[in-house]
């Protein structure tokens, strides 16, 4: 059984446990580089690159974690902190809307038989298309099935804001796969 | 719909590890112990020599002084100076070996 994250993270604080911390960066590498894939619309490299930060932050500040949410989404709220931040720094010159033409449809689950592939790709590609607030919102509440209230704890906005982003994102999605709305 | 296109789990592929190295260094407790004993050990020291050295310490105390006396009597006029550049000097160089070892042990 592996141990939990409230076990880890005692040790981690207790003795400076560094295989402690691996086994957290193990478990939750996967949600914190995907919601930063996301967010940075596929480019691998910088979305790593964040994640590293984000967990390296996450060791600094390990003592002001206090469970109030669970750890995946206080990590969450770190990366996309260093994801804001970033995107300040570079002063919106880098279009992160428009490196999002192949990445993402690569790393989506393969399709049920159900759905096309072609729907699949569309949407990956319509995703992209979305606000960084709208695709974090999206992520957030959809891929990894946080309640809007986590969602707002994450992006550190108003519960009310959430509700736009991902009533907005709603929209826009509709809007960019209107092709595939039933006749 | 949505859900499905969640990212799919994205493999460690040595991402762990570069995080592990990327962390701050580890804190050096067993640097701050040996700190400890070492100051623990020369205190003990000289209480012990204290001790045990007696009146023999007292006859060199004041065969020290008795020449100190001595070359204070030789007329310098730049020791007194030269000494409290040296004790100044010393100070700092001990306050910030002092500081270059707690922060290193820390």
């Amino acid at each position: 059984m592996n141990p939990s994250d409230t076990d880890l993270i005692a040790r981690v604080l207790a003795s400076d446990d560094r295989h402690a911390f691996g086994e957290l960066v193990r478990q939750h590498q996967s949600a914190v580089r995907g919601f930063l894939r996301r967010l940075t619309g596929g480019d691998h490299a910088l979305a790593d690159d964040l994640a590293q930060e984000t967990f390296v932050a996450g060791y600094r500040n390990l003592r002001k974690f206090r469970g109030g949410s669970a750890f995946s989404t206080w990590l969450l709220g770190i990366a996309y902190n260093r994801f804001r931040d970033t995107r300040r720094r570079h002063n919106e010159t880098v279009e992160w809307t428009d490196t999002i033409t192949s990445a993402p449809e690569i790393e989506t689950r393969a399709p049920p038989a159900s759905v096309a592939v072609d729907l699949q790709l569309d949407l990956a590609a319509a995703l992209a298309r979305l606000s960084p607030d709208e695709r974090s919102a999206i992520h957030l509440c959809y891929a990894e099935g946080l309640t809007h209230e986590e969602a707002a704890g994450v992006l550190g906005c108003p519960l009310g804001t959430v509700k736009t982003h991902l009533l907005r994102a709603k929209e826009n999605l509709r809007a960019h796969l209107k092709t595939w709305a039933p006749a | 719909m949505l859900r499905e296109a969640a990212p799919m789990y994205i493999d460690n592929a040595g991402f762990t590890a570069k995080v592990l190295m990327a962390l701050p260094r580890a804190r050096r407790r067993v640097e701050t112990r040996r700190l400890l004993l070492l100051l623990g050990s020369a205190l003990l020291g000289t209480v012990i020599t204290l001790v045990l050295a007696g009146n023999q310490l007292v006859a060199f105390g004041t065969l020290v002084t008795g020449h100190l006396a001595r070359w204070g009597a030789v007329p310098v006029p730049w020791l007194g100076s030269t000494f409290t550049i040296a004790t100044a000097a010393a100070a700092i160089a001990i306050a910030a070996a002092g500081w270059w070892g707690w922060s290193r042990a820390r």
